[in-house]
């Protein structure tokens, strides 16, 4: 590379003043343009969009399968959220006893996702799918009420949100 | 780049058309435009384990005929594994969850054919991070896991 697109250049000469000094961006900026085009490559190519609404700390697996698009429902300690709205306030991640069934479905739980998902069809693929996003201190018995739940309003393919290892 | 010459003229010294391309609002956009992205990105590590649930009461029969692989998280760090061939047991064993992929690994060496589907099950108290890890470590080999003990 010639010296002139070295891109600092520190006036040395003595033809010029001793303080001029003029910075090359356009290097810099062929840089970030690249580097901008790769990381809206990468964003294009996720299909899922996930919008934690509390504090989710993931589990962690090495075995995993491509992202997809459906319903989801979020555990965390506090809150029971359903496609971005809170349905339900939780106690250190247990449900109310005023709104299980004996059975062990979550009464509010099984209402919404049956409204949501609405009539079936049988034709769309990822009409029977729904995401489970928990954090990684829910208590089994608090994952079964979900899943429970969710076989009961008709959502049996279950996906668990998880981080890949690192 | 950022240099635009349109004055064609060769006798040298700069005409009145010539003029620098202001870059530093530009770099400016793409500074803050790449920090939103790359923190967009974070999110888009999040994957996907499949996982199937047996249907309450009738677990065990659904699957029973040929090989079937029950595991049992039973605390924090045991673990009980039973592999029944025709609803006989064949091999049953309490592991630590350390040493689960090597106890899976020996038994499925023992095995001619690999069983489908391992039925997964914990008691209430097991945090989800476990039921997951030993869910991975199953499904290293065996393709499908379901979660049974409704």
């Amino acid at each position: 590379m010639k010296k002139k697109k070295s891109g600092l250049k520190i006036g040395r000469n003595r033809r010029k003043s001793s303080g001029d000094v003029s910075l090359n961006i356009t290097a810099m900026a062929d840089i970030f343009v690249v580097l901008l085009v790769f990381l809206l490559k990468s964003y294009a190519s996720g299909s899922m969009v996930v919008n934690t609404t509390a504090q989710l700390d993931l589990p962690r697996a090495a075995n995993q399968s491509e992202p997809v698009e459906a319903m989801k429902v979020e555990i965390s300690k506090d809150h029971l959220v359903v496609e971005g709205e809170s349905i339900l306030d939780l106690k250190d991640f247990k449900f109310p006893s005023t709104d299980l069934l004996p059975v062990g479905i979550s009464k509010k739980l099984f209402e919404v996702l049956k409204d949501k998902r609405g009539p079936s069809d049988g034709e769309s693929p990822n009409s029977n799918k729904v995401i489970i996003l928990a954090d990684k201190g829910t208590p089994y018995a608090s994952l079964k009420v979900i899943l429970t739940s969710a076989a009961g309003s008709g959502l049996t393919d279950f996906k668990m949100a998880v981080r890949g290892l690192e | 780049m950022a240099h635009i010459d349109t004055s064609g003229d060769s006798r040298g010294g700069k005409s009145s058309q010539d003029f620098e391309l202001n870059l530093a609002p530009i770099i400016d956009c793409l500074v803050v435009l790449i920090a939103f992205l790359m923190v967009s990105l974070s999110y888009l590590s999040i994957q996907m384990l499949d996982a199937g649930i047996t249907s309450p009461g009738g677990a065990v029969q659904s699957v029973s005929k040929g090989l079937s692989l029950d595991v049992k998280i039973m605390g924090e760090d045991k673990i009980k594994v039973t592999l029944q061939r025709d609803n006989k047991t064949i091999e049953k064993s309490d592991v630590l969850v350390g040493d689960l992929d090597s106890k899976l690994k020996a038994v499925m060496a023992t095995l001619d054919s690999k069983p489908e589907t391992a039925l997964l099950s914990a008691d209430d108290e097991i945090p989800y991070e476990k039921v997951i890890y030993v869910m991975d470590q199953v499904r290293n080999h065996v393709p499908k896991v379901q979660l049974s003990g409704f």
